[in-house]
C-alpha cells in the first residue's frame, strides 16, 4: 500500500512504505524489525516517526517515610503514546526550528507536554522530572526512543531506516509519519499505519479472557483442578 | 525457546518458567508448603506485572493443592467439617481481599502493602519456626521430651457458637476457625499465596489440631479460597494467565515429587529449621527492598485506553 500526498511546493513527491503493514504477535513472538523506506526530493531532510496506541500512565515518586521507601507524589499523563520511535537524516535541531518541531509534535518531549496532564493536577512544577522518569522507564523497555536513529540515504532520493518492535509492545494501530524538510521548511508529510495484532492461540486466549471473563475464570479453575488430579494419579503409580 | 504470554503480554523463556516451577515445586514437596510465597516474588522479579503474578499464582496453587489434598484424603487426613468452617471464612476474606487489592492498586500502594505483608508474616512465622525447631533439636540431644497436655485452654474457649469437630477431637467456637479462614483469605488475595504457612501453624497452635490433620485440612480449604481468588481476579481485572499457570504447574508438579522423595530422608525438625531459614531469607530480601534507596525513585503504572 502506498500513500501519496499532493505536493506542496517545489513539486515535491514523497512516497513511503514499510516492510510490513501487519505485525503478527504469535505465541513465539520475540519482537521484530520493521523497515520504513521511500523516496523524496534530492537533498530533502527526512524525519520518520512511529507512534503506538495511546494510554494513560501514572508516574509515582518514592519518598522515605520512617525508614521505608513508599510512593508519595504522583502525576498522571493522559493520551501518551505507548510506543514512540523516531529516525532522522540529521540531528533534529539542524533540520528545522524548535518551534516547527513543537508544532508538528516531533520528538518525544514535544509529544508529552503539560497538555498531557490532568488539568486538576497542580504539580506542574515537578512535571519535567516526572516526564523524564516516564521517558526513561519506557526507554529501558525499548518502547521509546528519545534520540533519533539515523536514516540511511541509499541514493540521492532513496532513504530507508529500520525500527525494532520489542516483544512487550501493545497491540493496536501504529502510525508511521514521514516528514520532509527543505531549507528548514516542512514541504511534505505522508503517513501510513501498521497494525500490531495477536494471532493464534494467544489471541484467542486474550479475547476470551476480556470478553467472557467469568467463563475464562471457571475454565482456569477447571484446568488447574484437572491437572492437579492427573498429576496425583500419575505419580501415585510411579 | 520463547513463548508469548497472552495476558502478561510479554514473551518469556519457556525453560526459565519450567525451571522456576520445578525449583519451587521441589521446595514445596520437601517442606510440605504451597510455595506461593516464593513463586509470586520470583514472577514479579522476572518482570511479570504484579497483578498478573498474584492472579496466576492463585490459579497454580489450585492445582498443587488438589494433588496435595488427594494424597492426604487417601490417608484420611482431612477434617471436612473444620475445612468447611475455614472456607466460609476464606470466601469472605478472599472476596474482601480482591476488593482491597484493586483499591490499593488505584492508590499506588499495592506494592508496599504486598511487601509489608511479606515482611510481617514471613518474619513472624520464620522466627517462630526457627525458634521451635532449634529448641526441638537441642532438646532431643539432651533429654527425653516431656509430654504436654493435649491442648491448652485459653480465653477463646469461652466464645459462643460452639461446634464439635469429631475428626480433630475438638469442641470449640466456630468463630475462631472462621476468623482464621477470613484472615488467610485476605492475605491470599493480596499476596498471591495459598496461606498454608500461616494457616497450618494457626490450626496447630491456636485451634489445637493434630499436625497431619491441619496440613490436609488446610490444603482442602486452600483449593476453594484460591479458586475464588482466581475467579474474582479473572472477572474483575483479567489478570489470570492460563498459559503461565500451566507452565508453572507442570514444573511444580514434577519438582514436588522429587522434593517429597528427598524429604523422607530428613528429620522433621531439620526440615522445619531449613524452611524457617528460607522464609526468613525472603523476609530479609523484602526488608532490603523497602529500606534501601531504590535505583530509580520513580515508577510507572499504565492504564490502557
Amino acid at each position: 500500500m502506498l500513500f501519496l500526498l499532493a505536493p506542496h511546493a517545489y513539486g515535491t513527491a514523497l512516497i513511503i512504505d514499510s516492510s510490513t503493514s501487519e505485525v503478527k504477535v504469535s505465541s513465539s513472538f520475540i519482537g521484530t524489525d520493521v523497515m520504513v523506506f521511500g523516496t523524496a526530493n534530492d537533498k530533502d531532510d527526512i524525519i520518520v516517526v512511529i507512534t503506538g496506541p495511546t494510554e494513560t500512565a501514572i508516574v509515582r515518586k518514592k519518598g522515605r517515610v520512617s525508614g521505608i521507601w513508599i510512593n508519595k507524589e504522583k502525576l498522571e499523563f493522559r493520551e501518551i503514546p505507548g510506543f514512540y520511535a523516531i529516525a532522522s537524516t540529521r540531528p533534529l535541531s539542524e533540520i528545522t526550528e524548535t518551534d516547527e518541531l513543537k508544532k508538528q509534535k516531533i520528538g518525544i518531549h514535544n509529544v508529552i507536554t503539560t497538555a498531557s496532564l490532568n488539568s486538576k493536577d497542580e504539580n506542574i512544577k515537578t512535571f519535567k522530572s516526572f516526564k523524564d522518569a516516564l521517558v526513561r522507564g519506557k526507554k529501558t523497555k525499548g518502547l521509546y526512543l528519545d534520540m533519533p536513529l539515523t536514516i540511511d540515504v541509499v541514493s540521492k532520493r532513496l532513504f530507508k531506516t529500520t525500527f525494532h518492535f520489542p516483544n512487550n509492545m501493545t497491540t493496536g494501530i501504529y502510525t508511521v509519519k514521514v516528514f520532509s524538510f527543505q531549507k528548514k521548511r516542512l514541504v511534505s508529510m505522508v503517513s501510513k499505519t501498521i497494525s500490531v495484532e495477536k494471532i493464534g492461540i494467544g489471541a484467542d486466549v486474550f479475547k476470551f479472557a476480556k470478553e467472557q471473563s467469568a467463563l475464562y475464570g471457571l475454565l482456569a479453575i477447571l484446568i488447574a483442578v484437572l491437572s492437579g488430579w492427573i498429576a496425583s494419579v500419575i505419580f501415585r503409580k510411579i | 525457546m520463547h513463548i508469548y504470554l497472552p495476558i502478561a503480554e510479554m514473551s518469556v523463556n519457556i525453560f526459565l518458567i519450567l525451571g522456576m516451577g520445578g525449583a519451587v515445586g521441589f521446595l514445596s514437596g520437601l517442606f510440605g508448603v504451597g510455595g506461593g510465597f516464593l513463586m509470586t516474588p520470583l514472577l514479579i522479579f522476572i518482570g511479570v506485572p504484579p497483578p498478573v503474578a498474584v492472579g496466576t499464582e492463585a490459579n497454580q496453587i489450585v492445582a498443587s493443592s488438589v494433588s496435595g489434598v488427594l494424597a492426604h484424603w487417601r490417608r484420611a487426613n482431612v477434617d471436612f467439617k473444620m475445612g468447611f468452617v475455614l472456607l466460609l471464612g476464606g470466601f469472605v476474606g478472599s472476596s474482601l481481599g480482591v476488593i482491597l487489592f484493586k483499591y490499593l492498586q488505584n492508590l499506588g500502594q499495592l506494592d508496599l502493602v504486598i511487601k509489608l505483608s511479606y515482611v510481617i508474616f514471613l518474619g513472624i512465622i520464620g522466627f517462630l519456626m526457627l525458634w521451635e525447631s532449634s529448641r526441638t533439636i537441642i532438646r532431643s540431644r539432651s533429654a527425653a521430651a516431656r509430654r504436654g497436655k493435649l491442648h491448652q485452654h485459653n480465653w477463646f474457649h469461652g466464645l459462643p457458637f460452639k461446634m464439635r469437630f469429631r475428626k480433630s477431637k475438638l469442641y470449640i467456637s466456630a468463630i475462631l476457625p472462621f476468623l482464621i479462614g477470613a484472615t488467610v483469605g485476605v492475605l491470599s488475595a493480596i499476596m498471591g499465596v495459598g496461606g498454608g504457612f500461616i494457616m497450618v501453624p494457626a490450626m496447630i497452635y491456636l485451634l489445637g489440631m493434630p499436625t497431619s490433620l491441619a496440613i490436609g485440612t488446610s490444603l482442602f480449604q486452600i483449593i476453594f479460597v484460591t479458586a475464588n481468588v482466581t475467579f474474582l481476579q479473572a472477572l474483575t481485572v483479567q489478570t489470570v494467565d492460563i498459559l503461565l499457570a500451566v507452565l508453572l504447574l507442570t514444573g511444580a508438579v514434577i519438582g514436588a515429587q522429587f522434593g517429597s522423595k528427598y524429604s523422607v530422608r530428613m528429620k522433621g525438625e531439620q526440615l522445619r529449621a531449613l524452611l524457617a531459614l528460607l522464609v526468613l531469607g525472603v523476609c530479609v530480601k523484602m526488608i532490603f527492598d523497602l529500606t534501601v534507596m531504590p535505583a530509580d525513585l520513580y515508577s510507572i503504572a499504565l492504564l490502557m485506553g
